[in-house]
């Protein structure tokens, strides 16, 4: 039951796309998510699927564990596809009874399920390259300049990162919990929809209860080494911005540009 | 009921290690089985495929004789005994307070009789027996499960499990984490529990040898999914070399093999520290030169 639940997990490795720093990775995907929206033409989701399979390639990753991060989505992507299909109006091709399939509808279908493709893979690829820690410490420093205005930053790229960490440890506690009820007599697998919300009480409270335990011991190892929140913190792990980040950047910002100059030019 | 393994392969990767590699084990009705290794030697894995929470991904399990995940049954009737599994096979899983939720320690003890379908009258009997069981004063029914002490939160959960009145009932290092004496009391709790009722089976998991010569008729060691040596604790703890296996002698079993290089054979049938003790003074009287030096 909580096996499949690994979307976006981090995939070690010493590759190129691996050896970037954080905030480039972050960056260029928030580049190609606002380019992913703000284009509508065909040939400009093609340069940045161009660019997606390359970095994929860069990266040196097993194509399976791709997959399982986009399998998800498939349904998602279907059921949006096939509502454009039927719903939108414009010139008409088809009629199956009382549905249209029209021009208009098909290339949205096309355009939809392709942004939702490119987007999910965009950030697979940079959660499957990237350590959380290291994520979280991109996070960090690229939203540093919101310490200003007295945003906590750092405690909040810290929350993310502790979330992170402790989501494996949930999901065997919650394995571990289910099979003492069910060595109980309970039964999580069928029953009215109702029944099952209620089945599941006896597996949220003591879950609930452990995490708590939990965090409260986390905090206070936390305090027992010193620690005192952001200020004045130094990093074992420093970020090293270097030559390869500029350039990748600048290249993911050249496929964002041109697949808006491509809708300028009407491709 | 008789439980039986045969040749039980079992591991969580597919292509991982095996995390149990051919184990073979016969559970006769109403024994007392003690089952001994160090961390990771696949004790936990080994007794979910008791009750059928896991299922032998090679060999298979026999429940009086028949095999519940027999894959030539239905669909139905595989499912049918694996409920049937799981209610008269009671496992009481490593730190088992970390299970409790209900309101109410009558309610927790309550939640597997209720899973059962049983008449309220037999649920309150069966929540008053294993309360009792467990030594849980009758003032402790209407407290919260997480107002209690540690060692009360243990018997309330464990009284949980012992309220299906299961035919088998198995414990997963039940001591982990008690006191000296919160450890004597549950010990001896269970040693009751089994003296009441002879037909009933105790399978008994823990990595404390002391206990196992106390508890076990039998004992079973494995060490990375194999099973590599089994028979009477005190044979075994006088024979065997435990710490090859991460594991340690109770130090009953300790003194007599100190004695034994030192020229004092003392015979013993438990490592009891009390007959260890008579039959030290009965060989001391046969003559036997020790201390004298």
């Amino acid at each position: 039951m909580w096996q499949g639940l690994t979307l976006g997990q981090y995939w070690p490795g010493h590759s190129f796309l691996h050896r970037l720093d954080p905030r480039t990775k972050i960056l260029a995907v928030g580049l190609l998510i606002v380019a992913l929206f703000g284009t509508r033409s065909l040939t400009g989701y093609g340069l940045v699927a161009l660019l997606l399979f390359w970095s994929t390639f860069l990266a040196r990753l097993p194509i399976a564990k791709l997959w399982r991060g986009l399998r998800p989505i498939l349904i998602l992507v279907l059921v949006t596809a096939l509502i454009n299909i039927f719903t939108l109006p414009g010139e008409v091709w088809t009629r199956m009874g009382p549905l249209t399939i029209t021009r208009e509808g098909v290339e949205m279908a096309i355009l939809l399920s392709l942004r939702l493709v490119l987007l999910v893979w965009a950030t697979t690829l940079m959660t499957l390259t990237t350590a959380p820690l290291q994520l979280t410490d991109g996070l960090e420093t690229l939203f540093a300049f919101l310490k200003k205005v007295r945003v906590p930053v750092h405690e909040m790229a810290l929350m993310m990162a502790i979330a992170l960490r402790f989501i494996p440890t949930l999901f065997e506690e919650a394995d571990r919990i289910q099979k003492a009820q069910m060595s109980r007599g309970a039964d999580f697998e069928s029953g009215s929809l109702p029944q099952r919300v209620k089945a599941l009480l006896p597996l949220l409270v003591p879950l609930f209860v452990s995490s708590f335990r939990r965090a409260e011991e986390l905090a206070l190892a936390m305090e027992a080494r010193a620690y005192t929140g952001g200020k004045g913190r130094t990093r074992y792990r420093r970020l090293r911005w270097t030559v390869r980040d500029t350039l990748s950047l600048a290249l993911v910002l050249l496929v964002g540009a041109g697949a808006f100059a491509l809708k300028a030019v009407g491709f | 009921m008789s439980l039986q393994l045969e040749e039980v392969f079992f591991r969580y990767e597919d292509q991982g290690p095996w995390v149990l590699e051919g184990i073979s084990l016969e559970i006769p009705r109403g024994s007392t089985l003690g089952i001994a290794g160090g961390t990771g030697s696949g004790k936990t894995t080994l007794l979910m495929h008791l009750n059928g929470l896991l299922l032998p991904q090679k060999g298979r399990l026999l429940v009086d004789g028949e095999d519940p995940h027999d894959p030539h049954l239905s669909r139905q009737k595989r499912a049918a005994r694996r409920r049937w599994l799981r209610r008269h096979v009671g496992l009481v899983f490593q730190y088992p307070e970390n299970q409790l939720f209900e309101e109410t320690v009558e309610k927790d003890i309550a939640f597997g009789p209720k899973n059962l379908g049983l008449p309220e009258a037999e649920i309150q009997a069966r929540v008053e027996r294993s309360m009792a069981a467990l030594g849980l004063s009758f003032d402790l029914k209407g407290r919260s499960p997480f107002q209690l002490s540690g060692g009360q939160m243990r018997r309330v959960a464990v009284a949980g499990v012992l309220a299906m009145e299961p035919e088998v009932l198995v414990l997963d290092e039940p001591t982990a984490g008690l006191d000296p004496l919160g450890r004597q009391e549950l010990l001896q709790l269970l040693l009751t529990w089994k003296k009441d009722h002879p037909l009933r089976t105790i399978i008994y998991v823990s990595h404390r040898m002391d206990e196992m010569a106390l508890l076990a008729e039998r004992l079973v060691v494995i060490h990375r999914g194999k099973i590599v040596a089994q028979g009477p604790p005190a044979r075994l703890f006088l024979q065997e070399d435990l710490f090859r296996w991460g594991l340690e002698p109770p130090p009953t079993a300790q003194l007599l093999l100190g004695l034994k290089t030192r020229g004092l054979e003392a015979q013993v049938d438990r490592l009891d520290p009390r007959e260890v003790a008579l039959a030290i003074a009965r060989a001391r009287q046969k003559g036997a030169p020790c201390g004298k030096a």
